[in-house]
C-alpha cells in the first residue's frame, strides 16, 4: 500500500481548522459516530478533507481514516507518542514522551529530526506530553519537569515557563497545551486540576478550576482545544468534556457516563484528547482507555438521549483500580475518580469491603494522584505514595475481629503526611516497594532510577542510572529477597540485590505475541513471575529465570477476558488477582490461569455463581 | 506562726513550679485531651459553646504540645468531616495563633446531626501529624 503523504494535508488542515473554528457551532455535543477497536489512540488530526489521522500507542503507529474505512497502521519510530500538532512548513511535530523529545516528521511519516533530549536544560524534556505550534515556535508541555518549554521550530531554546507548584504560573503535571485566538498559552494543569492561561512570554493571566465533580470543577484535565470564542477541556476523571468562555466561565458540560465501560455513543470514558474538523462542525474525542475515537456534531435541540444514567445492572459501583495490594487478610485497591483507597477482607470465599479511605480536597492529608499503596500488616500501616501532592501518607487501620468483618467508614486514621527530601522526585515515582529490613525503594519511571530510603524515609542511595530504561514496576522476590524491576524498553526484567547490584537481566523475548505495554509485576511464593500487559490484554507467568510457563486472557468483557489489565498480586494460597482495570473489576485465577472469581466494589462471581453476561454488560 | 511560715516556705517552691508548669504549658485546662495518631503530639481543646450544638457556629481554643511543651513552631489546621456521609463542613474555619502552641478557631459549623470527626493537623518540618476525635452531635 503506498504510504500517503500526510503532512501537506495536515498543514492545510491546520490552517483550515483555524479558520473554521470561528464558524464552529456553539455546542458540539451531538454524538454522530465512533471508531472503535483501535490500539490505544492518543491523538487525532484532521486532514484537509473529511479524512483524519489517528496516532496509536500500543503498538505505536499512524492510521488514516477515510469514512468508513481506515488504512493499516503505518509504523513510526516513536516509543511513546503523545501530543501532535501541524506546523506551517509542510511538516508536523509529534511528542515522543518515552524518549523525552519532539519528533519532526516528514510527509511520508519518516523522522526528519528530533528536538530535545532527556533532562532539565533549556532544550531538554522529561516525559513531555503535548506540543503546540504557533507562528515559528514550539510550545511544549514538559510534563515531568512541570514547566512549559518554548523553542524555535529548529529546536533552538527560547525560554522555559514555570516551575513545580500551585501558584500562578506554576504547574503540577501539565498535560496539554494550546494557543488561543488572543495569542495566549492555555495549559491543562492536571494535578492542580485547573486550566491556566499565560501570555506568550509566560506571564500568568488567569486560571480556573479546582478538584471536584460539580460542573466547572475538574479532575485531572488532559487536553485543551482553543476555538475562536471558547476553550474545550477533556475533564478526564470526570469522564466529560467541558466548554469554557475565554475568561473561564462555564458554558457547557457533556458526555458524562455512568460507570459503565464500553458505553460510548455520546458517553465518554477517560477522554484524552480533542480535535476539530476543518469546517468546525465535527469534534473528535479520543479515548485511549476505550481504544476508541468518538465524533460529535452540532447540538440538536430536538435530540433527547433517553438512555438511563443508572449504573449497569451487573452492579458496577466503582471504576476500581488500577493499583492493588494485598497480604494474607487485607486487599486494597486505589480508585482515582473517587480519590479513595478501598479496603477489603479477602479471607472468605468472596471479599468483604471493610472501609473506604477518601481524600477530601487538597488540604493536610489530602491525596491526589497515587503511584502506589503499600500495606504492612505487622506495623498496621498503610502508605499511600502520592505523585499529585508529592507526599507519602501513612494511615493506621482499626481492623475488626477477623471473625466479624464489618464496614466502618472511620476505620482508617491518618498518622502523617510527609513531604520527602527535595532530592526525591515524588511526582515522578511510579511504584514503591519495601524490604524486610525496612528500606523503601521508590521507582522513578521517567529517569529510570530507584531511590532508596531508610525506614524514616530519608534518602540513603540511588540506583539504576545506567541500567534501567523505562521501568514501570518494582517488587521483591520473596524466595530470594532480590528486587525485580519490569522495564518496558526494551521489555526486560532486572534482578537486583538489596545493595543495588545487578544479579541478572532477563530479556522478555519468549512470550507468545510479545509484550506491548507491560504494566503489572508480581512474584508467587514459588518464585514464578507474573506480568500483566495492558497492550495485549493478557497475563503471563514466567519461571524465575524468565522461561515462559503460561499465558491467559484476551481482550474482552467476559470472565477470563481483560481490558487493559494493570495491577497484579499473588496471595499466600498462590491465587493470582488481576486488576482488570478496563472492566472495573478484579479477577482471580490459579497459577495456571483457571478462573476462580470476578469481583468488584459491589459484586462477586464464582464458577458456581456465574452470571449471565452479554456483550452489553461487562 | 513560725511553723506556718516555715510550712509556707516549704510549699513555695512547689507552688512556683506548678505555676511555672502551667504558665509554661506542661498541662492544659482545656476540656478535651488527645494524642496525635502517631503518638508524637498532645492536643487539648475546648469549644464554645460546649457541647457543640447542631447547625450553630462555635469557636475552639486549641493547644498543641510535644513532650509536654507547647509547640513553639509549626502550623495547625483544624477541620471536621462526617465519614459515614463522606463529606466535611460547608464552612472553612478561620484559625489564628494566639500564643506559643495556642490557637483560636472560628467559623466552625456542624451543619448536620450525627457522627463527626474533628481533625487537628499539626505541620512541622515538612510532616503533617493528625490528631482526631469523634464527636456525636444531636
Amino acid at each position: 500500500m503506498p504510504r500517503p503523504h500526510l503532512l501537506p494535508m495536515l498543514l492545510t488542515m491546520s490552517m483550515l481548522a483555524t479558520i473554521a473554528a470561528a464558524q464552529a457551532p456553539a455546542l458540539l455535543d451531538r454524538y454522530e459516530w465512533d471508531y472503535g477497536n483501535l490500539h490505544a489512540p492518543v491523538a487525532v488530526q484532521w486532514l484537509s478533507d473529511d479524512r483524519f489521522v489517528i496516532v496509536e500507542s500500543a503498538p505505536v503507529g499512524i492510521r488514516i481514516f477515510d469514512w468508513p474505512s481506515c488504512s493499516t497502521p503505518i509504523k513510526i519510530d516513536c516509543l511513546e507518542p503523545a501530543g501532535l500538532d501541524a506546523g506551517p512548513d509542510e511538516t508536523c511535530y509529534l511528542v515522543d514522551s518515552g524518549r523525552h523529545q519532539v519528533m519532526h516528521i516528514a510527509s511520508d511519516g519518516s523522522t526528519l529530526s528530533t528536538i530535545g533530549s532527556h533532562g532539565d536544560g533549556l532544550d531538554q524534556f522529561r516525559a513531555p506530553a503535548d506540543v503546540a505550534v504557533h507562528e515559528d515556535r514550539l510550545y511544549v508541555a514538559d510534563t515531568g519537569n512541570d514547566r512549559i518549554v518554548v523553542l524555535d521550530t529548529d529546536g533552538s531554546p527560547v525560554r522555559t515557563i514555570g516551575t513545580r507548584g500551585t501558584g500562578p504560573g506554576q504547574f503540577r503535571r501539565p498535560l496539554a497545551i494550546d494557543i488561543d485566538a488572543s495569542n495566549r498559552i492555555v495549559v491543562a494543569d492536571a494535578d492542580n486540576h485547573r486550566i491556566q492561561v499565560l501570555s506568550l512570554e509566560g506571564e500568568p493571566i488567569t486560571a480556573w478550576g479546582s478538584w471536584g465533580s460539580f460542573p466547572g470543577l475538574l479532575q485531572e484535565p488532559s487536553d485543551v482545544l482553543c476555538l475562536e470564542d471558547r476553550i474545550l477541556v477533556t475533564d478526564r476523571l470526570n469522564h466529560r468534556v467541558q466548554e469554557f468562555a475565554m475568561d473561564g466561565t462555564l458554558l457547557h458540560a457533556w458526555g458524562m457516563h455512568a460507570v459503565k465501560p464500553r458505553e460510548g455513543q455520546g458517553r465518554v470514558h477517560y477522554p484524552d484528547a480533542l480535535a476539530i474538523s476543518p469546517d468546525g462542525r465535527t469534534l473528535a474525542v479520543v479515548e485511549s482507555f476505550e481504544d476508541r475515537v468518538q465524533l460529535f456534531g452540532p447540538h440538536d435541540p430536538d435530540y433527547v438521549d433517553e438512555r438511563p444514567t443508572q449504573p449497569a445492572r451487573s452492579g458496577i459501583q466503582s471504576h476500581f483500580g488500577p493499583t492493588v495490594v494485598l497480604d494474607d487478610r487485607i486487599m486494597m485497591v486505589w480508585e482515582p475518580e473517587a480519590r479513595a483507597a478501598l479496603v477489603f477482607d479477602h479471607q472468605r470465599s468472596t471479599p468483604i469491603r471493610l472501609t473506604s479511605i477518601f481524600s477530601r480536597g487538597d488540604g493536610p492529608g489530602g491525596f491526589g494522584h497515587l503511584a502506589d499503596l503499600h500495606w504492612d500488616h505487622e506495623a498496621n500501616q498503610l502508605h499511600l505514595f502520592d505523585r499529585g501532592t508529592a507526599q507519602v501518607h501513612a494511615y493506621e487501620l482499626d481492623l475488626p475481629d477477623p471473625d466479624q468483618p464489618r464496614f466502618d467508614p472511620s476505620m482508617a486514621k491518618l498518622q502523617t503526611s510527609r513531604t520527602l527530601d527535595a532530592s526525591i522526585p515524588m511526582h515522578r515515582i511510579v511504584d514503591a516497594e519495601r524490604s524486610v529490613s525496612g528500606n523503601w525503594f521508590l521507582l522513578d519511571g521517567t529517569d529510570g532510577v530507584i531511590h532508596v530510603l531508610n525506614a524514616n524515609m530519608e534518602p540513603v542511595d540511588r540506583w539504576g542510572t545506567d541500567l534501567l530504561g523505562h521501568p514501570t514496576a518494582i517488587t521483591i522476590d520473596p524466595t530470594t529477597g532480590h528486587l525485580l524491576v519490569l522495564d518496558r524498553d526494551p521489555s526486560t526484567l532486572h534482578q537486583l540485590d538489596t545493595n543495588g547490584s545487578s544479579v541478572a537481566t532477563i530479556r522478555l523475548e519468549g512470550i507468545p505475541g510479545g509484550l506491548v505495554q507491560p504494566t503489572g509485576l508480581a512474584v508467587a511464593g514459588s518464585g514464578d513471575i507474573l506480568l500483566t500487559d495492558a497492550g495485549t490484554h493478557a497475563v503471563h507467568r514466567l519461571g524465575s529465570d524468565g522461561t515462559h510457563l503460561a499465558s491467559w486472557g484476551t481482550k474482552g468483557i467476559l470472565h477470563e477476558q481483560f481490558w487493559k489489565p494493570a495491577g497484579i498480586v499473588v496471595d499466600d494460597q498462590d491465587r493470582v488477582i488481576v486488576l482488570d482495570h478496563g472492566n472495573h473489576r478484579c479477577q482471580m485465577f490459579d497459577l495456571d490461569g483457571t478462573w476462580l472469581m470476578t469481583f468488584g466494589a459491589g459484586r462477586a462471581y464464582t464458577p458456581s455463581n456465574r452470571p449471565p453476561l452479554d456483550s452489553d454488560d461487562p | 506562726m513560725i511553723r506556718e511560715q516555715n510550712t509556707m516556705n516549704m510549699h513555695l517552691p512547689a507552688i512556683a513550679i506548678s505555676l511555672a508548669l502551667v504558665l509554661g504549658g506542661c498541662s492544659s485546662t482545656l476540656d478535651h485531651q488527645l494524642q496525635s495518631n502517631d503518638r508524637a503530639y498532645e492536643v487539648s481543646w475546648s469549644s464554645d459553646p460546649a457541647p457543640i450544638p447542631v447547625n450553630e457556629f462555635f469557636t475552639m481554643d486549641v493547644e498543641v504540645r510535644r513532650d509536654g511543651t507547647l509547640l513553639a513552631s509549626g502550623d495547625l489546621v483544624v477541620d471536621a468531616a462526617m465519614p459515614h456521609h463522606n463529606h466535611g463542613m460547608n464552612h472553612i474555619p478561620h484559625i489564628e495563633r494566639t500564643g506559643t502552641g495556642r490557637w483560636h478557631v472560628q467559623d466552625m459549623l456542624f451543619h448536620m446531626p450525627g457522627d463527626w470527626e474533628l481533625y487537628f493537623d499539626i505541620k512541622q518540618d515538612g510532616v503533617v501529624h493528625r490528631a482526631q476525635e469523634s464527636i456525636e452531635v444531636d
